[in-house]
């Protein structure tokens, strides 16, 4: 009998249980030749994710080609990620098997994910078979996955950790993980809480003065805790229960007003999350089912808003429910299909609404994973997603088929070279259509086709390893959802006119090389992108730069580990960007660049370990702003002792 | 390896380099001939502009940059000239700036932020050495032009947009536009004696623009919801202080064009806009889409100038784009497109 991967990294985790934390990882890199999804696949380490004292994950973000992250703040501040162009809400987080619902608005808001817990960071390209993968994420156009360690395949983390972490302009966390594994039980308790008073001095042009003024209603409290149970009565079944709840309580600082400091903007929101999961492998297939349930309460407060009331307070409460059952065959060593169907169901409910909507979207899954050849393989997949909604009592009813292929190939020297095609939609949001004024309850769907060739090669000769991968990439999007003002500049409407196309390269690279007790790596990712507008022949904007994107992005990090100690230093950059349509240069966002260092200690005392990192982050201090007008900090250091037992 | 980052370096480094400056005009010390324009710029975007448009066509399009050396804000909704001073009411950074009308040199800035909450200042108009400023906070504040500092305020009603005057009274459209879909319907009339409120006349839902004619009766506009409530013209007597008539058909903006009004409408089911005459003296409706308007994406705003007889159409376009200043002969027939700021609102025509 064949056993699953997932039972071998039971057995693993089992076998592993109570055992501790390696001081400073240095695992040993093997050449294995190619895996079947290999192509495009992109992954950032827990190691290289805690050295940053990042906080959130849409830091962490920044480090993958192709994914532009906006951000509108610095802790706390809303951060989305977007991928070769197309919008946020094409990009599918999953957190372990849980999709991030996004009911209101679409997109996920990365400043909430914590870093903490996380393992590892994926950037996926096409993994049809795989069954702990939720189905409408592998339908999307991008799939990031964070791999916590709830998740039972990681067996490097201690029975107990705690965390204290201090840094600049006010900011405290402490979290907690806690993890037991027995011979049929894994428990795993994850939490965090941090304070951040936010106020930072930044600088901004006025013409052709620089301001220096401190940031200010930019404080925040949040908390977030998980409760899970991994349950395995035998090899073959393995139950998974997981409870979430958090919350947070922030001010929005909103874009620097020239003349104008008063903004008075809060932002309160909670989250109960609850996931219900159970896999079967039996032979060659793996049935995989699970359930997620999420309620979500978010309230908008403006106290200098200008009406009646002399304040602006908006309630929105959303719900989401998704059912999902997946069942992955293999067919002898060449062939694995996955056959699966899953529900979902969103409502809204606001009084900023022109009415009380909810979605319901049923997806039918089927895909494939081929070896052709020794060398060659084959990825399909096929969605059927229907969609069934109340738009202003018309019930619509939409199907729409969406397919993807990768095909790939190993070529000599240790080369393996792909094609990927994907089409994709993105439905419009509960926003976009149902909010007062501007919302339009006949929007389509934005749809999305996505080509690339991506070429990787890697090398290892004696203790040196190395790999690089090349994906030039053209993706075409048509029936983009956009708000622009009609009658006039108060008076917005949300509409369905525009097209775009991104044609581009991507480069990812990383390079390790094991010394005798010590590590170096670096990493470099670099994406050049001329991703334009194509809605209006006869625009002034048109075959402009879309707004934001920058034509080159980029980053290099520079790592040194050694058994108790480690060091990094990484540069990230921004190209110049468009704050409006037109390419003038009035609207030009300047590029900019940051310079991050830190480091690591690691003390063993018997079974217990303390680690002390410090982080220095954008030591150039180099006032930037990834969005015109939402300053980000200067120069800011980060603290963090932690104990792990 | 060392290839990649080597490209990465050249690449970095062609980016970094910075495109040579494009000279820019120099703005005149002096303002002769000409049109100052005022440009709104886009909400939270920091770039309301002025552009001087020299009688030849040629652009400074940092007027205010040139003159003061540094930006005018966000939101420029209002400009006016007085005396020798102009007004330019800053809707989102709240600030009045003033400057000298001949130089254009700044002689001061006026804060409107009241306590922690910005005033949110509109529309500005003029008599008797006062400016009187409508501000979303519900209040008229009145300017002491000589001193240029705010006198007294005058409480109105919700979100308080455009103002005329006539019978040494002020009449104030109360939108309570930021109350939507509950807005406010009334006129508000202040005396200028007193700087008081006397009464509040009830027009029609979210009011906004404020015209008076040759013989001092007061317009309104009332915007309605910009759906199924329609946009309409009110006549308002100034010495009753009442509401004497409401007329049947859609108004969307109110140019004063000789004795006449030159009445725009945009139709709610197209985005098609059409002209007509309107005689307020018969209170007759003419010459109905005598005027092609389908030259101008957006009309933003439409002036007349007696001196040429010519219309002056502010056209935003898109209002994300740089927008034009539209010349129009008095019989509809475009002469010249000035490309401006974005979202051109006002123009103050220098002879």
């Amino acid at each position: 009998m064949v056993r699953s991967p997932l039972f071998i990294a039971i057995l693993l985790v089992s076998g592993a249980c109570f055992s501790q934390v390696p001081d400073t990882e240095l695992e040993e890199v093997l050449i294995t030749g190619f895996k079947r999804n290999e192509l495009g696949k992109v992954e950032v380490s827990s190691t290289r994710i805690e050295s940053k004292l990042a906080p959130d994950i849409g830091t962490i973000l920044v480090l993958f080609p192709g994914i532009q992250v906006r951000s509108y703040g610095d802790v706390g501040g809303l951060k989305t990620a977007g991928f070769r162009s197309l919008g946020a809400n094409h990009t599918s987080i999953v957190i372990d098997q849980q999709e991030q619902p996004v009911t209101q608005s679409g997109s996920t808001d990365l400043s909430t994910i914590p870093t903490e817990f996380v393992r590892s960071v994926v950037l996926i390209r096409q993994e049809p078979t795989n069954a702990s993968l939720p189905i409408h994420a592998k339908l999307a156009g991008a799939l990031i996955r964070i791999n916590t360690l709830h998740n039972t395949i990681y067996s490097d983390t201690s029975n107990l950790s705690l965390g204290f972490q201090t840094g600049s302009f006010g900011y405290y966390s402490a979290d907690l993980a806690a993890k037991l594994t027995a011979k049929k039980l894994q428990f795993a308790l994850t939490g965090k809480g941090r304070t951040y008073e936010g106020s930072f001095p930044f600088k901004y042009l006025n013409y052709q003065t620089h301001i220096s003024e401190n940031r200010f209603n930019n404080s925040l409290k949040d908390g977030t805790v998980s409760g899970s149970i991994n349950f395995f009565p035998n090899e073959h079944n393995k139950f998974t229960i997981k409870a979430t709840i958090d919350g947070a309580q922030k001010e929005l600082a909103g874009a620097v007003v020239f003349y104008n400091q008063t903004a008075n903007q809060h932002l309160l929101t909670s989250n109960q999350n609850f996931f219900l999961g159970h896999i079967y492998a039996h032979g060659h297939s793996k049935l995989s089912t699970n359930f997620t349930f999420q309620n979500s309460y978010l309230t908008y407060l403006d106290s200098n808003y200008l009406n009646a009331q002399g304040y602006l307070k908006q309630n929105y409460q959303t719900r989401y429910m998704n059912g999902q059952f997946q069942d992955n065959i293999k067919l002898g060593s060449r062939v694995d299909v996955i056959l699966g169907t899953e529900f979902s169901n969103e409502t809204i409910i606001a009084g900023s609404l022109n009415t009380q909507p909810y979605r319901t979207t049923l997806n039918q899954f089927a895909g494939a994973d081929l070896l052709l050849s020794d060398k060659q393989t084959l990825s399909l997949q096929i969605g059927a997603q229907n969609v069934l909604e109340d738009r202003d009592s018309l019930l619509k009813k939409q199907w729409y088929w969406l397919p993807a292929i990768q095909y790939g190939i190993d070529l000599p020297l240790n080369i393996r070279v792909g094609l990927t095609a994907r089409y994709t939609v993105r439905q419009p949001t509960f926003s976009e259509l149902y909010y007062q004024q501007i919302g339009t309850a006949n929007l389509k769907p934005e749809e999305a086709y996505m080509v690339s060739i991506p070429v990787m090669k890697k090398a290892k000769r004696n203790s040196l390893y190395a790999s690089i991968q090349v994906e030039p990439f053209f993706s075409y999007a048509e029936n983009k959802i956009i708000a622009i003002p009609t009658k006039n500049l108060f008076v917005w409407s949300i509409q369905n006119i525009g097209i775009s196309q991104s044609t581009g390269i991507e480069v990812f690279s990383e390079t390790s090389l094991m010394l005798k007790r010590s590590k170096i790596n670096q990493s470099v990712s670099f994406t050049y992108q001329e991703a334009i507008d194509l809605s209006n022949p006869n625009s002034s904007v048109y075959r402009n730069q879309l707004t934001y994107i920058p034509k080159e992005s980029g980053s290099y990090e520079l790592s040194f580990l050694q058994k108790n100690w480690s060091v990094y230093g990484l540069f990230t950059f921004q190209g110049m960007r468009y704050a409006l349509q037109e390419n003038i240069p009035s609207n030009e966002v300047a590029a900019f660049y940051t310079i991050d260092v830190g480091g690591s200690y690691s003390l063993k005392l018997k079974s217990n370990t303390f680690k002390l990192t410090a982080s220095c982050k954008n030591i150039t201090n180099q006032y930037n702003q990834y969005i015109r007008y939402f300053v980000l900090p200067g120069i800011n250091f980060q603290l963090k002792l932690s104990y792990a037992l | 390896m060392r290839y990649s980052l080597i490209l990465l370096c050249v690449v970095l480094l062609a980016s970094c380099k910075k495109k040579p400056d494009e000279p820019t005009p120099s703005a005149p010390a002096t303002l002769g001939s000409g049109m100052l324009v005022l440009n709104e710029g886009l909400f939270q975007h920091n770039n309301a502009s002025m552009t001087w448009l020299n009688t030849d066509g040629t652009a400074i399009s940092d007027f205010f940059e040139q003159k003061t050396n540094r930006g005018l804000g966000d939101t420029g909704n209002d400009m006016e000239r007085y005396g020798n001073k102009l007004y330019i009411i800053v809707n989102v950074s709240s600030t009045i700036e003033v400057l000298n009308a001949t130089t254009g040199a700044a002689i001061t800035q006026i804060n409107m932020i009241n306590g922690s909450t910005p005033k949110q200042p509109r529309y500005i108009v003029f008599k008797d050495g006062k400016g009187y400023i409508s501000c979303y906070d519900g209040y008229v504040d009145v300017l002491d032009t000589a001193t240029l500092t705010i006198a007294q305020r005058i409480p109105v009603g919700a979100n308080p947009e455009g103002m005329a005057i006539s019978n040494n009274k002020l009449f104030v459209a109360n939108s309570g536009g930021l109350n939507f879909p509950d807005v406010d319907s009334t006129v508000s009339v202040i005396s200028l004696t007193t700087l008081s409120e006397i009464t509040r006349i009830a027009v029609g839902p979210n009011p906004g623009q404020m015209i008076c004619d040759p013989s001092g009766e007061i317009y309104a506009i009332s915007r309605g919801d910009y759906s199924s409530v329609p946009s309409r013209m009110h006549r308002i007597n100034p010495i009753t202080n009442t509401k004497e008539e409401t007329f049947s058909f859609d108004v969307s903006s109110i140019v004063p064009y000789g004795n006449q009004f030159f009445l725009t409408s945009s139709s709610l089911s197209s985005s098609s806009i059409v002209s007509s005459l309107f005689d307020p003296t018969t209170e007759t409706r003419s010459n109905i889409g005598f005027f092609d308007l389908s030259q101008v994406q957006t009309p933003y705003n439409i002036q007349y100038r007696s001196s040429t007889n010519k219309f002056y159409i502010c056209d935003a376009m898109g209002y994300t784009v740089n927008g034009f200043v539209r010349v129009f002969s008095a019989s509809g027939s475009l002469e010249a497109s000035y490309a401006v700021g974005l979202n051109p609102t006002k123009i103050i025509f220098y002879e």
